[in-house]
């Protein structure tokens, strides 16, 4: 079943009160812009960075940006499409500047032990969030490797389920350069996953635990 | 059992949550089969399983400084530091720009004092006709939906009327971007470029095709070969040159030519009918190997295969420089393509693209060898060849028509 990637906010009108009042520096009408879209600026950036001390510093500069130039905002788009646009543009910079830091907190590093794919997929438990965590962590370890144009190109693709023209529209690319960028994005991403051993088997453990799954709904 | 790329098409749906129940059946039968899409399942299952993890929050303690952070921005009214910086970095960059622009715009009026506008994308309306130019320095001119760069010492004159540029001396590359009443014409001393729409370099001895299709016609107009995408043309070294360009084509109207689509480079040369290309080449001076290179380019042209590859082999006995190998090589391959034998041509190919993998050479192969898996329709290895070029040649020749051909074969995103 389809389901939305992140949860689409509510839409506030670019002829809204509060966009004349974000443009005034009114305290309230920012608050309630970043009400209403924060929740969905952290989770395009979380998604396309990882986990990182910085995601709150990113988020921050996405609404600087935003309420910096509001004033151009003709609402010809959705006011969600245009921030997400801004965001996609902050978590790119970056990306590009190449100073992610991935800080795991101690409990979350990862031990020698196998890891427990079964918390990944069904339980809801501490054991879940903890290696889904490491999860997330190792694999944007991973993608970190990945040029920050194709990681983004392919993850928004994936994770979002935005659609070809809406992530070239977002990265101010061609249809054909976006192709391009998610096609060597998925090819170096399994390069990557094939030589890291952790990450190599838990994507077997994965594979394998999603066809038992399948043919035990089959049966 | 479905294909490998109908299965990455799968993979990608399945990971986006919009596979139907029948084709993930069909997918897990083809990944326990295949080894290198059971791969790309592993990519995409530890995609699938980051998707299915609840979006990153901040708490409500990282909110509330957000917002207090960015009712104080708003209040202060100032730019952030990280805005101050850009804001000064683009002034200066800005400047830098100017002055460089005006550094630029004054050399070429003190090197190239008749040329009214060399900026790259302008037009230069104001060139009259038959209007001509000697460069001192390298430049760029935009003339009737064309893009004009020249080196050095290039000495030419343009004709809007008739789409035309009369090149007497050096080297100019144009990109022909618009399409207009006229095919766009190049005109040397003893032969003429002729252009439905592409991207080329010539100088007085030659063409060398970037991008689409180039007609080279005799100064009389004939036809005497067509030279698809990475292909060159060499007037043939035992003809004599004419001391001018010949201005009777100038003032003729356009010769009609029938617009073909752009070929591949896997496709034989057109054999040439008449003139420079087609005369029957020269006595061999000895062994000099350039000379038994443009004879067997010479011949090769008129598709006789046999002759070319006698030729080369001489060329090779002869003990070439290492800079005459890459060329031998590829001429030889081209042999087995004119020849008609494909299987030969792309193992040919593939051992220049491995031997010469750091010359011109070496890329025109590799480029080959993605068209002619293209052309097979072997569209997986076409796929990785086409891939791998971009990745060995991002800043290749062929970059955007190996981009183009990619997207056009991916199957997996739609």
């Amino acid at each position: 079943m389809r389901r939305p990637a992140v949860t689409a906010p509510r839409e506030i009108p670019a002829n809204d009160p509060s966009i004349a009042g974000c443009r005034a520096g009114d305290a309230e009408s920012i608050a309630m812009l970043f009400r209403t879209y924060g929740g969905m600026v952290t989770g395009i950036i979380g998604r396309l960075i990882g986990p990182t001390p910085d995601l709150e510093d990113l988020v921050q500069t996405t609404f600087v940006e935003a309420l910096a130039n509001i004033g151009r905002f003709r609402g010809e788009a959705k006011l969600s499409t245009w921030l997400c646009k801004i965001a996609v543009h902050v978590a790119h910079h970056h990306l590009r500047a190449g100073r992610v830091r991935r800080h795991v907190p101690l409990e979350l590093v990862g031990t020698d032990r196998a890891p427990l794919p079964a918390a990944l997929v069904v339980s809801g438990g501490v054991d879940h969030l903890l290696d889904s965590r490491h999860l997330a962590a190792k694999l944007h370890a991973a993608c970190d490797r990945i040029s920050p144009k194709k990681r983004i190109a392919l993850l928004l693709f994936v994770l979002e389920e935005k659609s070809v023209e809406e992530i070239a529209a977002l990265m101010r690319a061609t249809q054909t350069a976006t192709r391009s960028r998610m096609y060597f994005a998925r090819r170096e991403l399994r390069k990557l996953i094939l030589k890291d051993r952790e990450l190599s088997a838990m994507a077997e453990v994965l594979l394998g635990e999603r066809q038992g799954l399948e043919q035990g709904e089959d049966r | 059992m479905i294909s490998c790329g109908f299965a990455e098409r799968g993979l990608i749906e399945a990971t986006r949550g919009s596979a139907s129940d029948a084709l993930r059946l069909e997918l897990e039968a083809h990944l326990a089969e295949c080894a290198s899409c059971r791969d790309s399942g592993k990519a995409f299952g530890l995609l699938g399983a980051l998707k299915a993890m609840p979006a990153a929050g901040l708490g409500s303690a990282a909110e509330a400084r957000v917002v207090r952070a960015l009712v104080a921005e708003r209040g202060r009214g100032a730019p952030s530091e990280a805005r101050r910086v850009r804001r000064h970095r683009a002034a200066i960059v800005g400047g830098a720009v100017a002055l460089a622009g005006a550094v630029l715009a004054g050399g070429l009026g003190l090197h190239f004092r008749e040329l009214p506008l060399a900026g790259r994308g302008t037009v230069a309306s104001s060139i009259t006709e038959g209007q001509r130019f000697e460069a001192a320095r390298s430049g760029v001119v935009s003339f009737a939906g064309s893009s004009v760069t020249y080196e050095p010492g290039t000495v030419m004159s343009f004709f809007p009327s008739t789409r035309t540029v009369r090149l007497e001396k050096g080297e100019i590359d144009v990109d022909v971007t618009e399409h207009g009443p006229a095919h766009f014409r190049v005109v040397t001393a003893r032969f003429i470029v002729d252009v439905p729409g592409t991207r080329f370099v010539v100088t007085p001895v030659g063409a060398r095709t970037i991008r689409g299709l180039v007609r080279i016609l005799d100064p009389e107009g004939h036809e005497l070969s067509e030279v698809p995408a990475g292909s060159s043309w060499a007037v043939p070294a035992t003809e004599t040159p004419p001391s001018e360009a010949p201005r009777a084509a100038l003032e003729r109207a356009p010769a009609v030519v029938t617009v073909a689509p752009p070929t591949s480079r896997g496709a034989p040369p057109v054999p040439a009918r008449s003139g420079a290309a087609a005369s029957a080449p020269g006595a061999v001076r000895g062994e000099d190997v350039t000379l038994l290179l443009e004879r067997a380019r010479a011949a090769l042209v008129a598709g006789d295969a046999t002759r070319a590859r006698g030729l080369l082999d001489r060329a090779t006995a002869a003990r070439p420089g290492r800079g005459a190998r890459p060329a031998i090589d590829l001429l030889m391959a081209d042999s087995w393509l004119v020849a008609r034998r494909p299987d030969e041509a792309l193992g040919a190919y593939r051992a220049v693209m491995q031997r010469h993998a750091r010359t011109p050479q070496g890329e025109t192969a590799a480029f080959t060898v993605c068209q002619l898996l293209v052309e097979r329709g072997a569209s997986g290895e076409a796929r990785e060849a086409l891939g791998d070029y971009l990745e060995r040649y991002p800043r290749g020749r062929f970059v955007r028509e190996a981009r183009e051909r990619l997207a056009q074969l991916d199957p997996s995103i739609r």
